[in-house]
């Protein structure tokens, strides 16, 4: 091959893509290995020079954050599956009438559902947590799979009532002209056509209520069921906000990650699809 | 039945029904709290069980305080006929209105544990119960040798109306200088006779020295993190300098003691180590005291005025070292006001019966409560506050012990404590705005200054201003 041959742009240009590719890849990489690393050295190590291998790898900050979080996990599942199903079963349904049917104010009353998404829900959790007193739903898992509901609904319809537009109207009728009524079509034929945007919306609805802070946190005293997040937020806290241990940290991260991460391997066709434009 | 075209037989679409059926019942049944575990706080229990709510914040000082509360309220339920409701806070918890917001909406506990600074939000709604009212009902044998305490402690509360509303189960008396003994050697200096300093001009000289001589960068490091700046080794010169003049307020708490002529001076002096005479890295303005004894720890100071909390990091990171005495603690000096500096509590306490709780049903936890305060303040907890709350016990009579026990008696921590403690008499307010007061207006103001970006006059009247303008006294 003569030098003429030799495409030194286009072999630039493919050098320089794989770079960015392989920076990109390491950026991910690098912090994750760093925090699997550090779940596994002893305090000495972590608080000395920094290195990525432990020299005497330790399983104590696994053993002790699993410990800590055992219970909150399962407190943890309960609230994430909770408000998957109870968002499930009210905007199935909704998401289907938006989509589908007729009746007067629906324009309107979809954007005020949108709209609901767009104030910061930070501005909620005092009166929830005064009308949540007065129900006795305060620090419990029912009170915080229904405060999840407030705004894992508007996204979860949506989602949904876009996924349900996308299905042709015939297969419907078709189903009803077969004998169907409008609701045993509706769970027939368009439920299992809809089955990946409802996965979707189900792990997104999970994934809210298994990670988020801000109501686990101020819907709980601390006394009863306690979902896994505060307890990593008080690993992180400490004693004064200073002492952090690293280990234990890095430990109930990875512990608290892996469930949603499983969950999303095994749900992964039915969410590319959902995703798919 | 004709069931449609899909292939579904009656008995396939019976059972679904059946499964749909049984699952919606379930659900409701889980939403209406089967799976919850709600809690129904302070109950006393049908079968003779007293449930005890407790707040508690002991646990997050440190691994061994975690372990140390964690296996005494288990003990502490075996032994009695209690149920502990604890709710394992953590600083946050406290300081960020987690507690107010549950106790404003009626959640409450019999009992918390806490740090007395952070506390005045409780203390001033009228939530806390003085500890005049159930003093009586405490250990005879501890209160005893807790008298000392509990009269330093009352300082802590001295704008409001009662004496003293906290227990006190350790003391943390700030700040201890910490140094590293094969530095001073090669420095030529005696760890004997130039440690710890006598002043702040012996400090200068003495850091200096370590500093061209030694083998470290840096003779002294000053830290200027926000949550540091103003609550370590700043105050522990002021107070021994000026009394309630070097305190964060003065003694009725009818204003904030920035802008005077102590905290002005001191705070120079501070500043002055770092950018005057040069004897800290340029980590200072960011620098947290935790941070600064990792330094010590690594050889790149020689010597740093830390938190007593520097004990516990100091174990977990170089035990060798504290235990053949390449790193050594002393009492900071004593200054013109007759004192070595500050304190503060680990604290624990009652709180009131809220509005529609039954009294007898309260009594009841409430005595609940006071056993476990008993047990707190016996002489096997009180043994155990140096290694995991690293402060000095409240209980006088174990002191002696601590100095044969195995862990303590390899450095001169717990003397040093001793030494700091003794006329010793201002501690940090229990005012309810001191967040504010020591940390998120001041702190920013005086790591500024440590940046040279303003002088530490400016931040000293800054201060002043911008609290009198925000906290209402």
């Amino acid at each position: 091959m003569s030098l003429a041959d030799y495409d030194a742009v286009g072999v630039t240009l493919k050098a320089s893509t794989y770079g960015v590719v392989w920076f990109l890849v390491l950026l991910n990489l690098v912090p994750l290995l760093f925090i699997l690393s550090v779940s596994f050295m002893p305090p000495t190590e972590f608080f000395g020079a920094p290195h990525i291998v432990p020299y005497e790898p330790t399983l104590e900050a696994w053993t002790s954050g699993f410990a800590e979080l055992k219970d909150n996990l399962v407190n943890s599942f309960l609230i994430g599956t909770g408000t998957a199903l109870l968002a499930l079963a009210i905007t199935i349904p909704g998401a289907y009438a938006f989509a589908r049917k007729e009746f007067y104010g629906k324009k309107l009353g979809f954007y005020a559902i949108i709209l609901a998404m767009m104030f910061p829900y930070i501005l909620l959790v005092i009166p929830i947590m005064g009308l949540w007193n007065d129900l006795g739903l305060y620090n419990t898992i029912p009170g915080m799979i229904l405060a999840y509901q407030v705004f894992v609904a508007p996204f979860a319809i949506w989602i949904l009532r876009d996924f349900f537009e996308t299905l042709p109207k015939d297969i419907e009728e078709a189903a009803q002209v077969y004998g169907c009524t409008q609701f045993s079509a509706f769970v027939r034929v368009i439920l299992p056509l809809a089955a990946p945007g409802i996965v979707a919306v189900g792990f997104l609805a999970f994934l809210t209520g298994w990670n988020d802070f801000l109501f686990a946190n101020l819907l709980t005293t601390g006394t009863g069921p306690v979902p896994a997040v505060p307890v990593l937020y008080g690993t992180i806290g400490g004693g004064s906000g200073e002492r952090v241990y690293w280990g234990k940290l890095m430990a109930e991260t990875l512990i608290i990650g892996t469930p949603p991460t499983v969950l999303y391997l095994v749900a992964r066709n039915y969410l590319e699809n959902a995703f798919t434009v | 039945m004709y069931v449609g075209g899909f292939g579904a037989s009656e008995e396939t679409t019976m059972n679904r029904r059946q499964f749909i059926q049984a699952a919606a019942l379930s659900g409701t049944a889980g939403l209406a709290g089967c799976i919850g575990g709600s809690s129904d706080s302070n109950s006393s229990g049908s079968s003779g069980t007293t449930t005890l709510e407790y707040w508690e914040y002991f646990h997050s000082q440190s691994e061994v305080a975690k372990t140390l509360m964690e296996s005494s309220v288990e003990e502490f339920q075996s032994e009695t006929d209690t149920q502990m409701q604890m709710n394992w806070a953590s600083w946050n918890d406290i300081n960020g209105g987690k507690w107010k917001n549950n106790i404003q909406n009626g959640n409450r506990p019999v009992i918390y544990d806490s740090t007395n600074s952070l506390d005045g939000q409780f203390i001033e709604p009228g939530w806390v119960k003085p500890v005049s009212e159930y003093k009586d009902r405490l250990d005879d044998e501890a209160v005893e040798h807790l008298e000392w305490a509990f009269e330093m402690t009352q300082s802590c509360y001295r704008g409001f109306d009662e004496g003293l509303y906290e227990i006190p189960i350790g003391l943390e008396v700030g700040a201890p200088f910490i140094a590293r003994t094969d530095h001073f050697e090669e420095a030529g200096l005696s760890i004997e006779d130039d440690f710890p300093p006598e002043n702040y001009e012996h400090l200068v000289q003495v850091a200096t020295q370590l500093q061209e001589q030694g083998p470290a960068d840096y003779g002294f490091q000053i830290y200027g993190a926000q949550g540091d700046v103003t609550d370590e080794a700043l105050v522990t010169w002021t107070a021994s300098e000026g009394g309630y003049d070097g305190m964060y307020l003065n003694e009725d708490w009818s204003d904030v003691n920035y802008d005077n002529d102590v905290w002005k001076e001191m705070t120079k002096k501070y500043v002055d180590l770092y950018q005057e005479h040069g004897l800290s890295s340029d980590k200072a303005p960011t620098a947290s005291n935790e941070g600064a004894a990792q330094m010590l720890i690594q050889g790149n100071v020689s010597m740093v005025q830390g938190s007593t909390k520097d004990f516990g990091l100091l174990r977990s990171r170089a035990e060798d070292m504290l235990a053949d005495g390449t790193i050594v603690f002393g009492p900071s000096w004593e200054g013109a006001a007759g004192n070595r500096g500050d304190f503060f509590t680990q604290c624990i306490a009652l709180m009131r019966k809220p509005d529609g709780v039954d009294e007898d049903a309260w009594q009841q936890r409430e005595e609940a409560a006071i056993a476990w305060i008993n047990k707190v303040l016996s002489k096997e907890f009180q043994r155990q506050v140096p290694r995991s709350l690293a402060t000095l016990p409240a209980r006088k009579d174990v002191w002696p012990a601590l100095k044969e026990d195995d862990l303590l008696s390899q450095s001169n921590f717990i003397s040093t404590l001793e030494t700091t403690v003794d006329g010793m008499e201002h501690g940090w307010s229990s005012h309810p705005g001191m967040n504010a007061i020591q940390y998120n207006i001041a702190g920013p103001l005086f790591q500024e200054a440590v940046r040279g970006e303003i002088s530490a006059e400016e931040a000293c009247d800054r201060a002043a201003s911008e609290i009198r303008n925000q906290v209402t006294f």
